[in-house]
């Protein structure tokens, strides 16, 4: 038993030295391991064995590994919190081994999202809009309340907005870097980042100390859907780096719901584009809710049914329980679409109720809200709208536009 | 023998008097020029000999000493020309002793002996008025630029013959003295400004006409952003018709300004309408500021007591828009140089414009593919210092056409300057006792207690202050621009309405900084 242990541990050395390797954390490494018997036979193969499976590139990299100290993440004394954990341990994300091309080791602080809570991926525009920075706030607050794991890339906009209004809503969240997880990217989410480690967990493909590189984020957003058990598109382009997401979550089989937009605005053609081709739509955080639900135990009940299915051959798309979902009759349900934010809020003036109802989440100047109210001064509106953004009722967005606060 | 003549040196828009004496003594042949002369004013050799030929005057062959006195300050310019040649002609008694008493001349000659333009007649004639200076003999084509001086004869010559004749026999070859009354070009100019923009023609942009008000009455310095062509240079340039019109002070402050910068063209001898200096934004710090190796007046200068208007303000470079921050607080430029330091007036509205981002949609989604970081580096052009002194920041959107078709008449630039000129005699009557003149120059520690806040207003005062976490420097700025919009509307208290709009104009450092 002594020396099954040691050498487990061994093997986990000699993994977690493996993905430090860009390129060999997924299929590549998997296929090295099923021709060498084991991962420390990979850095005792001789360079012709290894040229016959790998690119030369790769070839050199392993050789150079081999020769190379590599400290693990998992050893004592470790100031970050790092750990690294392999597809092999107990408290890998089972998600993560339903999905092709699953990483062999995942380095991470923090936890993982809980296999038996149900999560969602939200993603999303980088550079959205007030009306995307809305919904992902809104969802993402809801979510977190609701207890769901919140999984998302960290990146600016749709991303951090989620995350960080999961997290301040008491719930937990998880962060999928295109960097080290060491490395926070970008730094303007500092703040969030940090609170990860403390609820939740951030989690990377890469190596510590690894940047942030584009061909990082393609992998980095299949774990992204890998961990969810259904993916929100918020707001995206009609060329977003969004769609490749939702491609991935569609091969590994996940639900995909996609945010409405106006047909006017292009931060959502990527959305009803989406739409059109029969995406599930987004219609409320709490309507999402029964269906994230149902899906979940849909899942479960499927899991009972095949428990041990085997990382690699799991099949793709498995749209058991996506579509069939009896959407009419959830509709009907209690829940109502956006409930409650159509009403004005109370002791208003008629006056500030005429103002108020000009904002959007579109933003508008002052001279926008004065065209579309006749009769009013330009003073007077400047007064009311001074009065609704000291009471919050609006926002402004730039040096001069407003966007009403829902 | 020896002669003297009095002439003069510019200093900043100040003149100082200079004497420029000529000795002749026999001995070889021999000319030497003494007095911290620079390298024109000792070319003047060469033009006043060849002029003195070519009118049929021979100078003589003798030893000639030139010295300009006090000889310890750097003399530049052309201006020397004349006096030297009529002090040569002093010396060798071809003048009658005593026809130059009580006068100053100036003048560049040419080698035909024609007398061309200086700069700076003004200062040089106001200096000799202020002396007791009876008469000024200067260039013709700047004679009517001197006449708006008053107490003073100004006469005008073209040339060294002509001027040779008038000083050899007054009664037989006389010049005329030019007069100019500088009030009533000044009335005049008034009635003739029908070719001026003016605002009515400015459709909607409530919201920019409105703080360019605000700004004309308290001299608040203003930053309009608005996408590209929505008409923020449309706005700027009519800002000045909304001014108060000139006074005669502030008119000779002004010309004296072109004067000593060369701009002043020769038909014209009083600025009488407010200028729009707007420098392009590859403009070097000199030329914003002023100097050069001979400083001459800055942009600021020029818009001095006018409108400064700033386009494309990221554009410029970041040293040059942050050196605005002296002439901002003190209204002068002081041009220091190894001996000697000069002084421009810089007293001017500081106007101006930028797109909210680099393609210049935000926040319009739609159109705007800004992404983050490149907005930050966008905004952040503007230094802190410079965006601490816009008193006023207001954003413009594209105008709907079926606004600009809109037959309702717009309101214009008269009626907006009597509304801005009632605003200044409140002002007025308030800072009688005190050094300020208007509401945007008054001090933190002071606006308070201008403000007559009641107690409702103080409260009021506090959330916004809270929730806006304001910095103390933009509390007291809102409180300036509120004293202004109480002022346009007569009160003589600072209400909520009128801090309301102030806090709508404030530069929100949500989005400048923390973007």
């Amino acid at each position: 038993m002594n020396t099954d242990l040691e050498t487990i541990k061994n093997e986990k050395y000699f993994i977690e030295k493996l993905c430090s390797i860009k390129g060999l954390n997924g299929q590549l490494g998997h296929t090295l391991y099923s021709c060498f018997g084991s991962f420390s036979g990979i850095f005792k193969a001789s360079e012709k064995e290894l040229s016959s499976l790998l690119p030369p590139a790769l070839v050199r990299a392993v050789k150079e590994a081999e020769n190379k100290d590599f400290i693990s993440a998992n050893e004592d004394g470790n100031p970050l919190r790092m750990r690294f954990t392999c597809i092999y341990d107990e408290d890998f994300p089972k998600r993560l081994k339903r999905i092709s091309d699953c990483p062999l080791g995942l380095w991470h602080i923090g936890d993982f999202p809980g296999d038996n809570i149900p999560s969602v991926a939200i993603i999303g525009a980088r550079e959205c809009s007030p009306y995307g920075e809305f919904v992902a706030k809104s969802l993402g607050s809801f979510l977190g309340e609701a207890g769901v794991s919140v999984v998302s890339g960290l990146a600016r906009g749709v991303d951090g907005i989620s995350q960080a209004a999961a997290l301040s809503a008491g719930g937990t969240s998880y962060g999928v870097l295109g960097s080290g997880a060491d490395v926070c990217y970008p730094s303007s989410n500092r703040v969030t980042y940090n609170k990860l480690k403390e609820s939740g967990g951030i989690i990377s493909l890469y190596a510590p100390g690894e940047a942030a590189m584009s061909q990082n984020f393609p992998p980095r957003n299949r774990i992204v859907s890998g961990l969810a058990d259904a993916v929100v598109v918020v707001e995206a382009k009609q060329k977003s780096g969004t769609l490749i997401t939702v491609d991935m979550a569609l091969e590994q089989g996940r639900e995909v719901f996609v945010v409405p937009g106006r047909i006017t605005d292009r931060t959502s053609d990527g959305c009803n584009a989406l739409l059109s081709q029969g995406a599930s739509v987004f219609l409320s955080p709490e309507i999402f809710l029964c269906e994230l639900n149902e899906i979940f135990n849909l899942k479960k009940e499927a899991e009972k049914e095949c428990p041990k299915e085997p990382a690699e051959a799991h099949p793709i798309g498995n749209h058991k329980y996506s579509s069939k979902l009896q959407r009419s009759e959830k509709l009907n349900s209690t829940k109502k679409a956006f409930s409650g934010r159509h009403e004005f809020p109370e002791g208003l003036s008629d006056d500030e109720i005429a103002v108020l109802s000009t904002t959007s989440l579109t933003p508008k100047t002052t001279d926008e809200i004065l065209a579309s109210l006749p009769g009013f001064e330009y003073a007077t509106v400047a007064m009311i709208l001074m009065q609704l953004l000291i009471a919050g009722h609006v926002d402004q967005v730039s040096q001069g536009s407003f966007v009403r606060v829902y | 023998m020896f002669s003297k003549i009095i002439s003069g040196s510019l200093l900043g828009v100040d003149a100082i008097l200079i004497s420029v004496e000529v000795d002749v003594s026999n001995g070889l042949p021999y000319f030497s020029m003494v007095g911290c002369p620079g390298s024109e004013v000792r070319e003047s050799k060469e033009r006043v000999f060849a002029a003195l030929k070519n009118t049929g005057l021979s100078a003589p062959s003798a030893r000639i000493t030139v010295n300009l006195s006090p000889a310890d300050i750097h003399k530049e310019g052309t201006s020397y020309d004349l006096p030297i040649a009529i002090a040569l002609l002093l010396s060798c008694e071809m003048l009658p002793k005593g026809c130059t008493d009580n006068c100053l001349i100036a003048g560049e000659l040419g080698l035909n002996g024609e007398i061309k333009p200086i700069r700076g007649v003004l200062s040089l004639a106001k200096k000799a008025a202020d002396e007791g200076t009876g008469k000024i003999i200067i260039p013709a084509e700047n004679a009517r630029e001197g006449a708006v001086i008053p107490g003073i004869d100004v006469i005008g010559v073209s040339s060294l013959k002509e001027l040779f004749n008038y000083l050899k026999d007054p009664a037989e070859y006389p010049l005329t003295i030019t007069k100019v009354d500088a009030a009533s070009l000044l009335s005049e100019s008034e009635c003739s400004e029908d070719s001026m923009p003016d605002f009515n023609e400015v459709h909607g942009q409530a919201a920019a006409k409105r703080a360019s008000m605000i700004s004309a009455a308290g001299f608040h310095s203003m930053l309009m952003t608005g996408p590209p062509g929505v008409g923020k240079s449309l706005i700027a340039k009519r800002i000045p018709t909304i001014l108060p019109p000139l006074s005669l002070e502030e008119a000779l402050e002004i010309t004296a300004v072109y004067s000593v910068a060369g701009k002043l063209s020769s038909d014209k001898s009083l600025i009488t309408s407010r200028g729009f200096e707007a420098p392009h934004h590859s403009l070097t710090l000199p030329a914003l500021i002023g100097g050069g190796t001979n400083p001459r007046p800055g942009a600021v200068s020029m818009a001095h007591r006018s409108v400064l208007f700033l386009d494309e303000l990221t554009e410029f470079d970041r040293k040059s828009i942050d050196s605005l921050r002296q002439p901002l607080e003190d209204h002068i430029v002081n041009i220091s140089r190894a001996n000697y330091s000069v002084t421009y007036p810089a007293d001017f509205l500081l106007i101006c414009a930028m797109n909210p981002c680099p393609c210049g949609y935000y926040p319009d989604r739609n159109r705007c593919n800004c992404t983050e970081p490149v907005l930050r580096k966008y905004l952040s052009k503007i230094s802190g210092p410079i965006l601490d002194r816009i008193d006023l920041c207001v954003e413009m959107t594209q105008v709907k056409l079926d606004e600009m078709g809109s037959t309702t008449e717009n309101e214009s630039s008269e009626s907006m300057r009597n509304k801005v000129m009632k605003a200044r005699e409140m002002q007025k009557k308030r800072y009688a006792e005190t050094a300020y003149r208007f509401n945007s120059e008054v001090s933190g520690t002071d606006i308070e207690g201008y403000c007559n806040l009641g107690d409702k207003e103080v409260k009021f005062l506090k959330s916004i202050y809270e929730k806006f976490s304001l910095s103390l420097r933009s509390y007291h700025r809102i409180l300036r621009v509120s004293r202004t919009i109480a002022d346009l509307s007569g009160s003589e208290n600072v209400l909520k309405e009128h801090i309301l709009e102030a806090v709508n104009f404030r530069p929100n450092f949500e989005y400048w900084r923390n973007l």
